[in-house]
């Protein structure tokens, strides 16, 4: 009994010098990773050294991510605790955004500075037609709009009449900017859908959600531009158990032993309506959040649109889709040069962050 | 370092016990001495140097004072090393308490203020100093003679399962043990110490940790933000949340001692189950009470003084002194104000009462403490003050308490941890779990396993308490 003791106590230890097993149970999610550090006299007595080891350990032992697994999955089954920031657990297992859902309320809601965000969006909208290129605007929907009946009681009951969506939505069509409003569609779309367009574990929108927006944002995009854009068709579906891509990007950083998601989830597989060559492939620049890393993970924008477009996330990042340009920060970024023969500059924004909006995209009304 | 933290579990407890096991007798001690020398130091690294300086001096003088024959020459070098110590403690734990409360009255008499640089407070400074004081009290009244190894009294003195927080082990109750433990040193007593410290380890991590969340959040609030109720799951919150982690630590360092061959006094008797506050004191922290009672409350004159108001009064010395030792605070002094109160109370009526009844007297020792507990818990007595109004403010009363699913669980299985020995065969299941070291192989085995799955499961609530990723990096 007392050699079970000691490999129990010491397995640790042994695991993270030597990597006995296999060492491929990573931890989801967003986090920082703490560095070891080295020893000196002075981070000695001054208890600098100590702390941080102390911290490296806490974070390296071997075994520390399945520990970390199996306690998320005990306080989860137990307690229902999720152990993932900015995240909260409705009915039925349903998990939901907290940013997503303060944003849905209205309780983010400013009138006057959504008039400056809808008057910078009408100037952006004037200042691209003289250049001549178009803009078009995308909500895509949150989880709290599509599927409200799994919020809790309590939350349901914060939720005001007036949100920056409701808001901008009314605004933006008086004002003929170009809207795509993907989140009053999915909600029509809601009763039909033949599988899920949102699930329990994910924050976003299914992969087969993705693949309807897409679709409708390709035709859309035809119709703004006039050029002939290649569209695609479902061919096939394959349903699946496993969530793949992003749609258990909840569960994942819950970081559990066993996923929670009990729905059965559609992967299609498409067919382009056109022969590619045949098409005319429009140079976008797109502005938005992670709601479109859902469209570009099916791969077709990067085949459908020129290879000098752009998605700039959150004006922060600069992804190019040419796989021979290394993206970086927006600010490195030629933005001038970047929107010459720029056919259409997509803002695509979930509703439930839409409180950021223009998130820095009014530099593009000041270019020359 | 902490019992309590991935680097004492992951590299200092299985390095040391292995080396430890493997070593021969004779390198034993000086393995240890130099493992709390470097437990202690990971913590304090500049006061590791006080505590060894002031060991050096206290074995010096306390083999002088064995050594000499004059009385007047023991007592005066006995008065030196008290006052060495209880001077070492005064400084650190105090001057910054009193230095503070003089220049508030300076500054009432619009006098100049005394100019201090406030000192830090070493860890585990009134354990270390309370048992440097058995060791020369203790020789000084021919108890035991001192120890002939220098490096055996330090180890005594930093030993590091007990050095932090406990128990306060007397000198003459471990004094045999320096070098006769090994007599009974094996592998069940190992393994027995292992379950213990994993019990404790749960105890603390599992439940008090559990706990002092929802205790915190009722007493950061202003008690007039508070239902009554509010008020009182907040006390009882803190009652349980005390216990579990104090004795849970208190087990892991009974442990640690036995998986190194110590047999340390148990410091916890389910103090819950008391009957009265003077009940409550032999079961609660008893290593504490037995050393206020054989070094201060003796000495003042005991149980054998002339008059009662003289006993009265050495009670409730013995009692602010003794809030007090817990920290330099008002509210401490309050506390042991508070139950030196009871105690006179039970020592002049009340306790015929309580000795009559069972249920209700363990209720009413139980609401009383909880009381205690909330000015030992408020940074200001006059905070602590309001939350008591509060508590019994039933104006302000009201069923409309919801909790979490975790609070429930500690709750559950603080209140029936707590007060199990009162079932029927609790105190035998007690005894058989925690005190018979010669379990058959079945109950072992269980025992183990169950210890060992508490050890994993705290290890991983250690590791994953602050880890909360973010689904997606939002700029």
């Amino acid at each position: 009994m007392l050699v079970l003791v000691m490999i129990v106590i010491f397995i640790p230890l042994l695991e993270q010098k030597f990597g006995i097993f296999d060492r491929t149970d990573i931890l989801y999610g967003s986090y920082e990773i703490k560095k070891d550090t080295v020893l000196t006299p002075e981070n000695w007595f001054n208890r600098r050294y100590q702390q941080k080891k102390e911290d490296f350990v806490n974070e390296n032992f071997g075994f520390r991510n399945f520990l970390v697994k199996l306690n998320n999955e005990i306080e989860f089954s137990f307690y229902k605790d999720l152990h993932v920031n900015d995240v909260f657990l409705g009915k039925n297992n349903y998990l939901y955004g907290n940013t997503f859902y303060q944003n849905y309320t209205g309780r983010t809601f400013k009138q006057k500075y959504a008039d400056s965000v809808f008057k910078t969006i009408t100037q952006l909208n004037e200042s691209l037609k003289a250049k001549n290129v178009k803009l078009l605007v995308c909500f895509a929907p949150c989880k709290e709009s599509f599927y409200p009946e799994f919020l809790p009681d309590t939350n349901l009951a914060q939720v005001k009449d007036v949100n920056f969506y409701t808001y901008y939505q009314k605004k933006l069509k008086v004002a003929g900017v170009p809207l795509l409003d993907y989140d009053s569609y999915f909600r029509k779309l809601k009763p039909t859908a033949e599988h899920p367009l949102f699930t329990q574990g994910a924050v976003h929108w299914t992969t087969y959600g993705a693949y309807i927006a897409l679709d409708t944002l390709l035709r859309r995009v035809a119709f703004e531009t006039g050029k002939k854009v290649n569209t695609f068709h479902i061919k096939d579906i394959e349903l699946s158990d496993t969530a793949r891509l992003g749609d258990d990007d909840i569960t994942k950083a819950m970081n559990l032993l066993r996923r929670v998601n009990t729905e059965k989830l559609a992967y299609p597989t498409i067919e382009y309506e056109h022969n590619n060559d045949s098409c005319e492939k429009p140079k976008v620049m797109i502005i938005g959040d992670s709601f479109f890393y859902g469209l570009n993970n099916t791969w077709i924008p990067g085949k459908v649109f020129s290879k000098e477009t752009y998605f700039l996330y959150y004006f922060k990042t600069a992804n190019p889709f040419d796989p021979s340009k290394k993206g970086g920060p927006v600010e490195e970024l030629d933005l001038n040069e970047e929107l010459k023969n720029t056919d259409i500059v997509i803002l695509f924004f979930s509703t439930g962050h839409l409180d950021g909006l223009p998130y820095g995209a009014d530099k593009l009304t000041k270019l020359k | 370092m902490l019992f309590s933290s991935s680097i004492f579990l992951v590299y200092f407890l299985p390095v040391v016990l292995l080396l430890y096991f493997v070593l021969p007798h004779k390198a034993k001690n000086i393995f240890l001495l130099l493992s709390s020398i470097a437990f202690y130091s990971w913590g304090a690294p500049l006061f590791i140097f006080v505590i060894l300086f002031t060991t050096t001096l206290d074995y010096f003088l306390v083999q002088f004072m064995w050594q000499s024959r004059a009385q007047k020459r023991k007592k005066l070098l006995l008065i030196l090393s008290v006052m060495l110590n209880v001077g070492l403690l005064f400084y650190f734990k105090y001057c910054n308490f009193f230095i503070e409360n003089i220049n508030h009255l300076l500054s009432k008499f619009d006098a100049n203020e005394i100019h201090w640089v406030n000192v830090i407070l070493p860890i585990g400074i009134s354990f270390y100093t309370f048992e440097s004081l058995t060791y020369v009290i203790d020789v000084y009244r021919n108890e035991h003679k001192p120890l002939n190894n220098f490096f055996q009294y330090q180890l005594y003195i930093l030993l590091f399962p007990k050095l932090i927080a406990g128990p306060i082990i007397r000198f003459s109750e471990i004094a045999d043990q320096m070098t006769g433990r090994f007599a009974t040193y094996n592998v069940d007593m190992i393994l027995n110490g292992f379950c213990r410290f994993a019990i404790g380890l749960g105890k603390k991590v599992l439940i008090a940790n559990a706990l002092a969340k929802f205790a915190n959040f009722y007493f950061y609030l202003s008690p007039e933000s508070l239902t009554t109720i509010d008020c009182w799951m907040g006390a009882l919150g803190y009652t349980f949340q005390i216990y579990f982690d104090f004795s849970g630590y208190s087990d892991m360092a009974i442990g640690l001692g036995k998986m190194f061959g110590f047999n340390f006094p148990e410091n916890f008797n389910n103090p819950y189950t008391s009957k009265s506050i003077t009940e409550f004191w032999r079961r609660w922290h008893m290593t504490l009470g037995s050393w206020m009672k054989n070094y201060l409350y003796i000495p003042l004159g005991g149980n054998k003084v002339k008059s009662q108001l003289r006993l009265y009064f050495n009670l409730w010395l013995v009692f602010i002194l003794s809030g007090f030792w817990h920290g330099a605070e008002w509210t401490f002094i309050i506390w042991g104000l508070y139950h030196g109160f009871w105690l006179v109370l039970e020592r002049m009526f009340l306790l015929k009462f309580l000795e009559k009844g069972k249920i209700f007297s363990v209720v009413f020792t139980f609401i009383v403490v909880t009381i205690g507990w909330v000015f030992f818990r408020h940074e200001t007595f006059d905070k602590a003050l309001r939350y008591v109004i509060h508590m019994f403010d039933f104006s302000n009363f009201s069923f409309d308490f919801s909790t979490d699913t975790r609070n429930v669980y500690a709750f559950g299985a603080s209140i029936f941890f707590s007060v199990f020995i009162l079932l029927p065969f609790g105190k035998k299941i007690q005894d058989y779990v925690f005190f018979n070291d010669n379990k058959s192989n079945v109950p072992q085995l269980a025992f183990v396993v169950v210890s060992l799955l508490i050890f994993v499961v705290s290890l991983a609530s250690i590791t994953a308490t602050d880890f909360n990723p973010f689904i997606y990096f939002r700029f």
